[in-house]
């Protein structure tokens, strides 16, 4: 009975260590992750041109910036006045043939793609913002200060969204923001206090305190 | 006492029926001066409050929910749902759903208000169509039916298979 009982309190006191030990990791790790960019850089670069490609060698986005600071891997890298050029998620992968060059925008140098892109990617939205951070993976782009991201510009059907800060996605091909925007279409303004961008199904939704004007069409009756 | 209600009149052509405003005496030169007013609030921009939105670029239709409220110059729909079709980025027609969706037009006419669970606006025809639990009242007179129209322009109430209500004039 005596060899029960001593068993038991040694259990219990394994469970009780191990739940201390298990709280005190996460604890650790969620200040890792919530602290503050440590202010010594790694690296610094100016004027940067970079190009994105998706693990299909699709061209993603194309960021260039007058000066970028990259952190250790951990924090990523942080960019200033960066102007980003997001292309249209390509739903078929591409096969491998010969190059051709992607259409070229008058703000950046021809890109040079690698040999098995075959799609010229097409343009979906072009953005900029004061600065920008991206996150150690690459796959999140956080542009803060005065973003704005316009589709198809100088074009009938320009879009533009005006906020404080927005995040690009490129993972799950979204744009998105939680602060309040403006949205402009040519005959029309739009404002939420939130919206998100869908790339690949070429959707916008946005939501909180939605107002909206439009024109109306005109012409002869139907 | 209860009102002497007008005969109901079943009418059971399938065509629209045009039944001139109930309660106005009003000649055509009426409807010309009402007509510029209309017209001009037909053409005025659209503005629309809600909960949510979403934009489809591709097809060009943007859809809204939540305490929908739409406003063209003298008009007002209020809805559950709204869906804008647009053409050139331009309102080409809206279709507001609810239980039921309100409409509200106050031109050179007594105000009419409209409502049913589907309210549905062509921008170019200048015509509002009720359907489901289709009903218009001006006044104190009530029409009723399965589709009733509204010509913004004209200010003439339209519908098939209509029920209409008259309340007696006092002397």
């Amino acid at each position: 009975m005596q060899v029960k009982t001593s068993i038991g309190f040694v259990g219990l006191a394994m469970l009780a260590v191990g739940s201390f030990w298990l709280l005190k990791t996460v604890e650790s790790e969620l200040e890792v992750s919530e602290a503050p960019m440590p202010t010594q850089p790694m690296v610094t670069a100016y004027g940067v041109f970079a190009q994105y490609y998706t693990p299909t060698h699709q061209l993603q986005y194309q960021l260039t910036s007058d000066e970028v600071i990259e952190y250790s891997n951990r924090y990523g890298t942080a960019f200033v006045s960066p102007r980003v050029l997001i292309y249209q998620p390509q739903t078929a992968p591409p096969s491998v043939s010969p190059t051709s060059s992607p259409t070229s925008s008058p703000t950046s140098p021809p890109a040079v793609s690698p040999a098995s892109l075959s799609h010229s990617p097409v343009l979906a939205w072009q953005a900029s913002a004061a600065k920008a951070s991206l996150s150690g993976d690459k796959n999140t782009l956080q542009l803060q200060d005065n973003a704005l991201i316009i589709r198809m510009p100088d074009t009938e059907d320009e879009i533009t969204i005006k906020g404080q800060d927005m995040r690009y996605d490129a993972d799950n091909e979204r744009i998105s923001s939680e602060r309040p925007v403006v949205i402009r279409h040519r005959l029309g303004v739009k404002h939420a206090d939130e919206f998100n961008v869908d790339l690949a199904q070429e959707t916008l939704d946005f939501a909180g305190n939605v107002s909206a004007q439009y024109q109306p069409a005109s012409g002869e009756p139907r | 006492a209860e009102p002497d209600k007008a005969p109901t009149q079943e009418n059971t052509s399938a065509d629209n029926t045009s039944a001139d405003n109930a309660s106005s005496d009003s000649t055509s030169s009426d409807s010309t001066s009402s007509d510029s007013t209309s017209s001009d609030s037909t053409s005025l921009p659209i503005d629309l409050t809600a909960d949510k939105g979403s934009y489809d670029q591709l097809a060009g239709v943007a859809i809204y929910e939540g305490n929908v409220k739409v406003t063209q110059g003298v008009s007002t729909i209020w809805a559950d749902k709204l869906t804008i079709y647009l053409t050139n980025n331009a309102v080409e027609r809206m279709v507001a759903t609810g239980q039921p969706a309100k409409f509200e037009y106050l031109g050179q006419q007594q105000p009419i208000l409209g409502q049913g669970n589907t309210v549905e606006y062509t921008i170019l025809d200048k015509i509002v169509t009720l359907t489901d639990n289709a009903q218009v009242e001006q006044g104190s007179d009530v029409i009723r039916g399965a589709t009733l129209t509204y010509d913004l322009s004209q200010e003439i109430i339209g519908g098939s298979r209509v029920e209409m209500t008259f309340q007696p004039r006092t002397q």
